[in-house]
């Protein structure tokens, strides 16, 4: 279509030229397409490298050189820039012939020669002057003064506006506008009546009522969350699940609420940053979470940091100033006033977070707050008080128990310390005294550097490489126990001890450090058939710890592992959870790095490994913990005791001796185990967190993260910086700004956008960009006149929807003239309502709303529908937790289709040929196609299918009349009765339809049995397959697709 | 009026590849048009569109996952073999090169020849190591460009690089750039096609993600449809149970009838446009498994694609699908075979992969010569980097793996106008460095898109403010040694 309004304006030009050149509507877009790329904002290009000229600024283009300006004011055919243009001398044409740019034509030079003989004069670029309240033309037409704008635009056009659309069709439009569902017949019904006695108020009322549903709120979030580009998985790489659906749910919370624009903006981009800020105000900074980020091994964070700042700035940037500030990445932007400066300091507000590089494909990438169901979140907020009290008691009979134990401690004789029970089948001590190490059954040379801990001597791990000989082998099938006392000096990465064989694809197990967290590899071969788990949480440095790790080779693999610390089991992650079908390996026990090629660095020292053939119980692991700790202190002489060890004999009594402690232990837990039940139904969600210092980058030549230049304090772009003291220097104050009256774009960038939700085309066609090289607002009046209202009114998204849809613009008729074919074929100036198809969830759900089967419940983690087999497979990592889709059932396959599971590199196909787009980048201007594989999902995705199928089981049940099993139908999905000769052709198919199924009833069969909800069997199943046909059909008009 | 219609559609052609918002592809202008106007290779066009006259018409890329190390397959360095297990640490620190993080912390970076035999094939003499025996037989029809490099050092980056021309997310594939500026020529089936050919090699299988087939910025018809083997090849193809073609043909001649009420009573032409691709899907519906169903092919024709050619969604049979598809007007087709990650256990993983891919890609070129139809099909083969000279893990005299290196690798083209039976390009004795005739991944772009009629430097879509390109901002060349 766009080719037709080239050719249009083409045509236009050449007849005529306006009376007063424009330099924002006329001239600017000339020179920014053809002259810019080298006479532009962008220093580095700047031509001739000699003498840069520069056209975009007017304190520029005057200059003289070689004695005159290149615009010389009123006289054009002296103007070098003319000349330039009109020349036949290859050499010095421009634009140059050599670039793939083609000369200027007729009418351009048409422009430039007229715009220079009326003296040239330049504007700032429209979007950056602020809004101003502009005078509202005298109404010609319609109801408010939306309309007054617009039709001042008809007469300038000679366009002949619509009557109002039939009422059915509008209240249609409305629902499907407002809520992303149909109306019901009821909600037609009234409107109709109410309609008939004043449209006007009937709109208005509908409209109240609309706005104050879920669905209202469901409906507005889908559209924001394109903008956040919100998923479920991290996006990049293993592609892994991501927890942060209680983002969503906060958006459709703020919706619901009619939240202003202000303090909807303010808590997403720094709601951690408010004074004490509220658990939906941390919640809310999802916004700057949703990015994809990746947990590649190789990748490198200095890299993927830069990566990660410039898809927050570039979504903030198109979402609220519609600027494209990622041009000015790799230099400075060749049409906006926006320098490679300008777009790092920006980088600095995003890059002050404690977010780490890597995701570690984990669902809880750092920093992440915990979030209670909301029927949860007093209980949750009740516990935090008695749990804290009870650690008090705890900790004040900690100071006070001393007597008893003294008591209990005298009357103790060593020997009444029992040693333990089990055995371990390996038991290296590795204490060094002797600089021999004792395996068993031999001994070797050990002359390694030690440290003392509080249960011996141990060897440092820096620099050794052991091998230890043919002990501690298992199968993948043996169930196993291995461990001892560790102390990490620094964060290091590599295996403490290990079995593995580097060269056969590391077959074997390992105890292994990553950072300052512990875990194990299992490996038949890496990466595929693995299971590898770490602690979640890093472990304290320069602290003895006492590690057990237990495998369970009859386990799943998912579940084979635990880890203890200092007795107690704690949280791992599982990263790797592949079929293990051997371990055995010919490599020997190994300390200190599992090959001579990769030692363990760091200082971290080890003694005391034990290895069970068998899987201790958490009870006895934490005996092996205590007491072997304990019976060795206690051997010890009074006066030989250190404090350290008396303080730990002084928790033994605590924890296992003394009634009081363990009383309140007792109480604590049962605290603990609440809270950890509610833990369970919330979830943890991702946020943002400031680092403890002032923000800052480096500008990035060429954009490389590795080629670090001058060093940036966070701003916002020069143009926009009044006055220098109270600009921006935080997140929380660039969120301020956003949302200021300062800032010239971000009323108009927003207003512009709900339009394009209602029209399906913004007044700036550009929804992202608002620059020199964006669109021109087709009514710039209009979107100043809505931008000062929207600020005006507290940043209320709902009174701007309130004027939209009173207008008459809004309420008129969709029907094409002749004179709209003429004068407007792509409806530039609305003189009929725009027709566009529905947005693929908005298909899918009036399919579910229609056929009885949606849900309404709202929020909580997202859900599985129906989905073709092999889509995740197809493109996923073996190692992925999205590789295989494991369809949901109930409930979940009826959920609105904006709590379907968003997988980013294979988002659901059906949404996905629909023109729902993948969420790796903002979103604020869908495609809207027209395909053949569009017709594929709507005939035969099982979804549509089975609402087809329910929609006839209802008709059927609903009356035994042809005519109004065609009106239930019908009323449904178009909100209205069929005409005369529609029922004819709907009766016909019937007919046809209905011969085949009776010439083939297993057919009929076949097609009722498609979907999960049930078919009763008191029903004809050749009527009713006939009739699924015909709902079909129905399903799939234009009509019932297009709003 | 011929003039004016001329003028029309130049004027159309050019903002198409100039304009921005909803462009139109050539097929889509050419069905507004008038019907005598349209077919665009008659027309005059702008003189800047109209030097290039198209040596191919259509492209098979056969996408190596992961990275195939050239030095186990054509870039041969005997050298190596007496400076085994030398520590190259020293030597990589200075050359620069940043590495990942997978051996950046590994003590020593020990030298792993290569343990596969190379030999010298055809007249031009090109080395080959015996992995792939049936590519060899072919080397005269080759240009095997063992100077290919690129930026990326990992795989999301360096795939989206070479599939997408940019490291960053959003920007199209090479085949929504060509169906976005050669349109379409068959209309029973889509112009750019995705196959993801299954793999044996279990050594490295990386994600692969619709972004290095779709559409970034440009509409979203010209995202690649994918087709699977398994299921409906396209997705939704197939009637639902219980609906047969006569069944299904007397529902759209109703929704027909009652659509075009619809368009009598409002007029607007989009109901005309879903009419026609109704219309499309219900011929689709027997175009794709036509298409789809290999059981016409003879088995001299299954003997040549080798043992696995009846096993659906094997490379073999993929291969066999995409000549079927070169047949009927489809213009870009991939391939994507994953599992060429070999970090450790290279030599076991890249026999299994070779034996995937060899003798299958070998049959593609005989299948497409003996047809006429190589010398206007472009076949491209290739992975997103290359695999560095150490090894990575332990080394052994049998076992190696080797980490990701992007200043060198191999690809090679054949047929579309490409001049085979050549070696392009030289690395220095550790296959790090290029020694002579560097290609990066977008001049490959560019000489693959000269070969197709396209100047890289014309095909535009305004996007941000600024004429995006499939080859970017850097300068790209067509490689002028490499074609007829």
């Amino acid at each position: 279509m766009k080719c037709w309004i080239t050719l249009l304006l083409t045509q236009q030009a050449f007849t005529a030229i306006p009376e007063t050149v424009d330099f924002n509507n006329h001239v600017q877009p000339i020179l920014s397409e053809y002259c810019y790329q080298c006479h532009g904002p962008d220093s580095s290009t700047r031509a001739p490298t000699s003498a840069p000229l520069r056209l975009d600024r007017e304190e520029f283009a005057f200059e003289v050189r070689d004695g005159r300006p290149v615009i010389i004011k009123g006289v054009p055919e002296k103007s070098e820039l003319i000349k330039r243009i009109t020349t036949k001398d290859e050499d010095d044409i421009m634009p140059p012939p050599d670039g793939h740019k083609p000369p200027l034509n007729p009418e351009q030079i048409a422009l430039l020669s007229k715009w220079i003989e009326q003296g040239a004069p330049y504007e700032e670029h429209w979007a950056f002057l602020k809004p101003t309240r502009p005078v509202v033309p005298k109404k010609k037409w319609g109801y408010n003064t939306i309309d007054a704008f617009i039709s001042e635009k008809h007469e300038e056009f000679n366009l002949k506006p619509n009557e109002p659309e039939e009422p059915h069709r509008l209240i249609r439009r409305i629902s499907f506008d407002l809520t992303g569902l149909p109306p019901t017949p009821e909600q037609v019904k009234n409107f109709q009546e109410a309609g008939s006695m004043d449209l006007g108020t009937a709109v208005q009322l509908a409209t109240s009522e609309l706005l104050g549903t879920d669905a209202y709120a469901e409906n507005f979030s889908r559209h924001w969350l394109d903008a956040a580009r919100y998923a479920d998985t991290h996006g990049i790489h293993i592609d892994n699940y991501r927890s942060i659906w209680p983002y969503r749910d906060w958006v459709i919370q703020s919706f619901r609420k009619n939240q202003s624009f202000k303090d909807f903006t303010i808590e997403q981009i720094s709601g951690d940053l408010l004074p004490n800020p509220s658990l939906d105000q941390i919640v809310a900074t999802g916004f700057n979470r949703c990015l994809p980020t990746t947990g590649e091994g190789g990748a490198i964070d200095e890299e993927y940091l830069a990566i990660y700042a410039k898809d927050q700035v570039e979504t903030t940037s198109a979402i609220w100033l519609g600027l494209t500030t990622g041009c000015a990445a790799c230099h400075d932007h060749k049409f906006d006033p926006i320098s490679q400066k300008d777009f790092y300091a920006l980088t600095a507000f995003f890059r002050n977070s404690t977010m780490p590089a890597m995701d570690r494909n984990k669902a809880d990438h750092p920093p992440t707050t915990f979030v209670p169901l909301q029927e949860d979140r007093k209980a949750w907020d009740a516990l935090k008080g008695p749990i804290e009290a009870k650690k008090n008691e705890i900790s004040a009979r900690r100071k006070a128990a001393h007597p008893d134990h003294d008591t209990w401690l005298a009357s103790l004789n060593p020997t009444d310390v029992k040693s333990l029970a089990e055995h371990p089948d390996l038991a290296l001590p590795l204490d060094v005294v002797n600089e021999k190490l004792n395996l068993g059954t031999r001994e070797i040379d050990f002359n390694k550097p030690t440290v003392t801990s509080d249960t011996g001597a141990a060897p440092q791990l820096h620099d050794i490489n052991l091998e230890l000989g043919d002990l501690a082998s298992f199968d993948a099938q043996d169930q196993v126990t291995f461990g001892g006392y560790l102390r990490l000096g620094e964060k290091s990465r590599g295996s403490i001890i290990s079995r593995m064989n580097t060269g056969n694809d590391f077959r074997g197990w390992d105890l292994w450090l990553e950072g300052s967290r512990i875990g194990s590899h299992i490996i038949d071969a890496w990466p595929t058939k693995a299971i590898k788990a770490m602690t979640k949480k890093e472990l304290p440095l320069n602290k003895w710890l006492h590690i057990m790790v237990t495998y369970d080779g009859k386990s799943e693999a998912k579940k084979s592992l635990t880890v203890y610390l200092d007795g107690t089991s704690i949280p791992i992650d599982y990263s790797h959870t592949g079929n293990v079908n051997s371990t055995i390996s010919t490599a020997p026990l190994r300390l200190g790095g599992r090959h001579p090629d990769s030692p363990l660095s760091g200082n971290t020292a080890f003694h005391d490994f034990q290895f069970y053939q068998r899987v201790l119980t958490a009870t006895e692991v934490e005996q092996v913990a205590k007491k072997s700790d304990i019976t060795h202190l206690l051997s010890l002489a009074v006066e030989e005791r250190l404090p350290k060890q008396r303080e730990a004999i002084y928790s033994y009594f605590l924890s296992q001796i003394d009634p009081v402690s363990k009383q309140l232990k007792t109480a604590e837990s049962e605290l603990l185990n609440n809270q950890s039940t509610i833990r369970k139904k919330g979830s943890l969600t991702l946020v943002m967190e400031e680092k403890n210092e002032a923000a800052f980058a480096h500008i990035l030549d060429r954009g490389e993260y590795s080629l670090k230049k001058e060093k940036v304090d966070a701003a916002i772009p020069e143009l926009f910086q009044g006055d220098a003291a109270s600009a921006p220097q935080s997140r929380k104050e660039l969120a301020e700004w956003l949302v200021s009256e300062e800032n010239p774009l971000t009323a108009r960038v927003t207003v512009n956008r709900i339009w394009y939700y209602f029209f399906g085309r913004g007044l700036v066609e550009t929804t992202e960009n608002f620059g020199i090289m964006g669109a021109r607002p087709t009514h710039p009046e209009l979107l100043d006149w809505l931008a000062v209202e929207f600020m005006e009114s507290g940043w209320d998204l709902q009174h701007i929807i309130k004027l939209i849809t009173a207008s008459a613009s809004y309420q008129q008729s969709g029907k094409v003239t002749s004179n709209h074919r003429e004068k407007d074929p792509t409806n530039l100036y609305l003189a009929r309502h725009p027709r566009h198809r529905l947005e693929a969830e908005q298909i899918r759900d009036l399919a579910l709303s229609a056929s009885a089967l949606l849900s309404h419940k709202i929020g909580g983690p997202s859900v599985k529908p129906y989905q073709p087999g092999g889509v995740w497979e197809a493109v996923a990592m073996n190692q992925s937790d999205t590789r295989y889709y494991k369809q949901g059932s109930g409930d979940d396959l009826y959920r609105r289709s904006l709590y379907t599971f968003w997988k980013r590199t294979a988002p659901n196909p059906a949404m996905e040929i629909l023109n729902a787009p993948s969420r790796e980048v903002f979103c604020v201007r869908r495609d809207r196609t027209n395909t053949p594989l569009q017709a594929f999902v709507t005939l035969n995705d099982p979804q549509f299918v089975e609402a087809a199928r329910n929609l006839a089981i209802l008709a059927l049940g609903a009356s035994d009349s042809f005519d109004h099993r065609l009106d239930f139908i019908t009323q449904l999905l178009l909100s209205r009765s069929l005409e005369n000769d529609e029922r004819e052709i709907v009766k016909t198919t019937l007919r046809n339809v209905s011969g085949e199924y009776k010439a083939a009833p297993e057919k009929a069969a076949e097609l009722i049995a498609v979907g999960e909800s049930p078919t009763p069997d008191s029903l004809d199943p050749q009527a009713l397959a006939s009739w699924t046909i015909l709902a079909s059909q129905i399903l799939n008009l234009d009509e019932t697709l297009t709003k | 009026m011929d003039n004016i219609l001329d003028f029309n559609a130049a004027v159309s052609r050019r903002q198409f590849f100039r304009r921005n918002g909803t462009g139109l592809g050539a097929a889509a202008l050419a069905s507004l048009l008038p019907s005598a106007a349209s077919g665009l290779s008659n027309r005059k066009v702008p003189e800047h569109l109209q030097k290039l006259a198209p040596k191919a018409k259509r492209v098979i890329y056969l996408s190596m996952l992961g990275a195939p190390s050239q030095l186990d397959t054509f870039d041969h360095k005997p050298k190596l073999q007496e400076r085994f297990a030398e520590d190259l640490t020293a030597y990589l620190e200075d050359q620069g090169q940043r590495l990942t993080g997978m051996t950046s912390g590994q003590a020593k970076k020990p030298l792993a020849p290569s343990i596969f035999k190379f030999k010298q094939h055809g007249q031009s003499g090109a080395w080959l190591s015996d992995l792939l025996p049936h590519t060899a037989k072919m080397a005269d029809d080759l240009a095997i460009v063992k100077s290919m490099y690129t930026e990326a050092i990992n795989h999301e980056p360096a795939n989206q690089l070479c599939y997408t021309g940019s490291q960053q997310n959003g920007k199209p594939s090479i085949g929504s750039w060509l169906s976005y500026g050669l349109g379409s020529t068959n209309e029973d089936l889509p112009s750019f096609v995705v196959l993801h050919a299954q793999h044996t090699g279990q050594g490295g299988v990386q994600a692969i993600s619709s972004r290095l087939w779709g559409p970034g910025f440009l509409e979203g018809r010209h995202a690649g449809v994918a087709l699977r083997s398994k299921g409906d090849p396209v997705l939704y193809l197939k009637d639902a149970p219980g609906i047969d073609r006569k069944i299904r043909r007397q529902m759209l001649d109703g929704l027909n009838a009652l659509n075009q009420k619809s368009y009598d009573a409002v007029g607007s032409p989009e109901t005309q446009t879903r009419m026609q691709q109704f219309e499309m899907a219900f011929r689709m519906q027997a175009s794709v498994p036509e298409l789809t169903d290999l059981s016409q092919e003879t088995e001299k024709t299954y003997e040549m694609y080798g043992p696995q050619a009846k096993t659906p969604g094997s490379f073999a049979s993929s291969c066999l699908l995409a000549r079927r598809m070169m047949e009927r007007g489809v213009q870009f087709v991939q391939i994507f075979h994953r599992g060429w990650d070999q970090h450790g256990n290279l030599p076991t993983h890249i026999k299994d992969q070779c034996k995937d891919i060899d003798q299958p890609a070998w049959a593609l070129i005989q299948d497409l010569k003996q047809r006429g139809m190589l010398d206007d099909t472009l076949v491209i083969w290739g992975g997103e980097f290359g695999r560095t000279v150490y090894c990575q893990g332990g080394l052994t005299r049998e076992n190696y793996g080797r980490d990701h290196h992007p200043r060198c690798f191999t690809m090679w083209m054949a047929g579309g106008g490409i001049k085979g039976g050549q070696t392009y390009g030289e690395t220095d004795d550790f296959s790090f460095n290029i020694t002579k005739n560097p290609v990066h991944i977008r001049d490959l772009h560019a000489t693959m898109l000269h070969q197709l009629g396209l100047d890289h430097k014309h095909l535009t879509f305004q996007y941000q403010g600024l004429d995006q390109k499939l080859t970017g901002v850097q300068p790209a060349k067509v490689i002028k040694d490499l074609i007829i």
